[in-house]
């Protein structure tokens, strides 16, 4: 089963992310901020990030480049509601995909398909 | 699943909000724009003029617009006077410095306020799926003791006010800037119900 790190300070968007996620058939850890995601990660092994840019202890940017550097092929998702184009070409350049909160279940699919051609569901 | 706090739902919205104001901000300056976490506080409506002053010290362009409809309520971008001139100029980059907020200048801001202000606001019309009613934004160069309070004083039926907070700036300008939100009690639970409603799958 495909494993994501799902990293948001809100829990009402950790949910929803959950719940699209699951129901992708995707196995889900959460973390609240930047270095509970640090922590988990220094630890367990995930396939996926996806991740929020604006936290109150970091910038998602900064564990985007963290965890690509540690594990080059990690497929990473960055879902924010701050979608200027800047911001969008941060996330291009390092190879994660840019989706504009609030997440729906079409975005995600779309996300998933392009980082996971070969499908991502067991089932 | 444990029970979502309201304020966290509410932020989440707003966060969508200020992220289409930053979007528009930075497209009128050309440059990238930054952005805190928005920050909550409900509030008995006397209190928000206290609340609000406790952020202002320097503060001195006020830029107010009104949203009505399913929602009521008042959103505030807020800049000190050399903030506001950097931000003409940033705009209006090549022409000669403005270097007082005249008639004209005092006509942009009016505008700029419209474009952040409505972008931040529209959230709450597609959260409930319905179009808010949006006055022309009104400038003033100075705030009475009263002036927040009297922004809520048609919509705090319940004596209480949702305040929120967000901060925005200009990368490599001056340019720093507050966004006040201010909203009646019931419509921040409708807000926060209609977005459990329309967000979570």
């Amino acid at each position: 089963m495909i494993r994501f790190l799902v990293v948001d300070d809100s829990e009402f968007t950790r949910t929803i992310h959950r719940r699209l996620l699951v129901s992708e058939g995707i196995d889900v850890t959460e973390a609240d901020c930047v270095e509970t995601a640090r922590q988990i990660a220094a630890t367990t092994g995930f396939d996926g990030l996806l991740v929020d840019l604006l936290m109150p202890d970091g910038d998602g940017m900064e564990l985007v480049h963290e965890l690509r550097a540690a594990n080059p092929e990690l497929k990473i998702i960055v879902c924010s509601s701050d979608k200027q184009r800047a911001r969008i070409h941060q996330a291009d350049a390092a190879g994660a995909i840019f989706i504009p909160k609030p997440l729906r279940a079409d975005g995600l699919q779309a996300a998933l398909s392009e980082t996971f051609p070969e499908g991502w569901s067991d089932e | 699943m444990s029970e979502m706090g309201q304020v966290d739902i509410l932020t989440e919205v707003i966060n969508v909000g200020i992220g289409e104001a930053a979007q528009a901000l930075s497209e009128l300056v050309d440059a990238r724009v930054n952005l805190t976490v928005p920050y909550i506080n409900v509030l008995k409506a006397a209190e928000i003029d206290d609340f609000v002053r406790q952020e202002l010290p320097n503060w001195s362009v006020f830029i107010a617009q009104q949203f009505e409809g399913a929602v009521k309520g008042n959103a505030v971008l807020v800049y000190s006077e050399p903030c506001s001139l950097d931000l003409l100029d940033a705009l209006l980059a090549g022409a000669p410095r403005t270097v007082a907020l005249d008639a004209a200048a005092r006509d942009t801001l009016q505008e700029i306020g419209n474009i952040i202000l409505g972008a931040c606001i529209s959230v709450f019309g597609d959260v409930l799926d319905e179009r808010l009613a949006f006055t022309i934004p009104k400038v003033s160069l100075e705030a009475s003791k009263d002036f927040f309070s009297d922004l809520t004083r048609d919509f705090t039926e319940s004596g209480v006010a949702i305040a929120v907070r967000s901060e925005i700036s200009v990368e490599g300008r001056a340019i720093r800037g507050l966004i006040f939100v201010l909203l009646g009690f019931s419509d921040f639970e409708k807000v926060v119900a209609s977005a459990k409603k329309r967000w979570l799958p």
